[in-house]
């Protein structure tokens, strides 16, 4: 049986993982079935298949939720749901979409719920996990942070995209 | 930048999605991208759905067991009565390629059952659409029930979420 991607129904992927969950490839093999996945519009290609323009938005959500609620680490779901990047958000979209598009931006696994509202259509959410004893272990190779850090971040991220999936499959 | 599958460690990637939410595709995807995603049927030549036959056997096996089916999930409880842990660590054991993997929307119900016996680096690629458009595109299947409903979708994502949650040690 073949599988078809290409039939008559447009459709949006959103990929969404902690760093170092084969989310790299799981981009880089989508964009090879011809889904546009943004990541060479404006900026050339990213190294993680990632669209450069929705990392920017991601980091300055962030980074505004973080002054909201004044702190260096990552800011709670509520500060994040706080800052107002409606027009933002809205514009990155209707600039991106397509008939068989996507993205993936590590960051969009504490934004995303920003983000879907604005998304309509026939949306696919592809979530990766990473069994923690490698991913930590790989965190602690490559990253200057403690154990505990690692392990904060590990958690956060995936914590948040629990939460995502919950509301995305009104649970 | 080249992400390519060339590291020391063996990995292991586990689709979990209800049908309908495009696990195929992204077994196929990991297929041409060297993951052996194991023994697929055929049907005109082409992989059935992506679908290992060895998973999906022990998948309906479990299921079986538990009292219920792909279409009429059983309780969980009754799932994790199940004795099979020889036979699934023998299917597991069998797997000798460095990256492997499987695709059955059955291990959606099914996953903590392999979990435990899964010891190298393990992925799980989780898959959700839109319910509406789920339902919908089961109605237009005339072998599914239609009515087919949220009720029965819920219960497979709330497996897969139970099984991420334990499995990410939330």
């Amino acid at each position: 049986m073949t599988i078809k991607i290409h039939d008559k129904h447009p459709k949006t992927y959103v990929i969404l993982g902690a760093p170092g969950t084969a989310t790299s490839l799981i981009s880089k093999a989508l964009e090879e079935q011809g889904i546009d996945m943004g990541n060479t519009k404006g900026y050339g290609r990213t190294k993680f298949y990632e669209n450069k323009e929705f990392e920017d938005l991601n980091k300055e959500i962030i980074e505004a939720a973080k002054k909201l609620e004044g702190t260096k680490d990552l800011p709670s779901e509520e500060s994040i749901m706080a800052v107002d990047f409606e027009d933002k958000i809205k514009k990155i979209i209707k600039k991106h979409k397509g008939e068989f598009w996507g993205w993936k931006d590590p960051k969009n696994s504490l934004t995303l719920k920003k983000f879907l509202p604005h998304l309509e259509g026939d949306v696919y959410l592809i979530c990766c996990f990473r069994k923690p004893y490698h991913l930590l272990h790989m965190y602690n190779w490559y990253r200057n942070r403690t154990r505990k850090e690692n392990r904060g971040i590990m958690n956060t991220n995936n914590r948040s995209i629990i939460s995502i999936i919950k509301e995305f499959c009104k649970l | 930048m080249g992400i390519k599958m060339n590291s020391k460690d063996n990995k292991i990637y586990v689709i979990l999605g209800a049908p309908h939410t495009a696990s195929s595709f992204i077994a196929k995807l990991l297929s041409e991208n060297g993951v052996d995603m194991g023994r697929f049927g055929y049907v005109s030549g082409d992989p059935y759905y992506y679908e290992d036959i060895d998973f999906k056997d022990m998948n309906k096996k479990i299921l079986s067991e538990a009292g219920g089916n792909l279409r009429y999930p059983p309780k969980k409880e009754d799932i994790d009565k199940v004795e099979l842990d020889e036979e699934i660590k023998k299917l597991i054991d069998k797997k000798e390629s460095k990256f492997w993997g499987w695709k059955d929307p059955r291990t959606t119900l099914t996953i903590e059952k392999y979990l435990p016996h899964l010891e190298e680096d393990v992925y799980l690629v989780c898959l959700f659409r839109k319910p509406k458009r789920i339902i919908d595109s089961y109605r237009g299947k005339s072998g599914f029930r239609r009515d087919f409903t949220k009720e029965v979708l819920d219960k497979y994502n709330s497996s897969i979420l139970e099984a991420v949650r334990k499995f990410c040690e939330l």
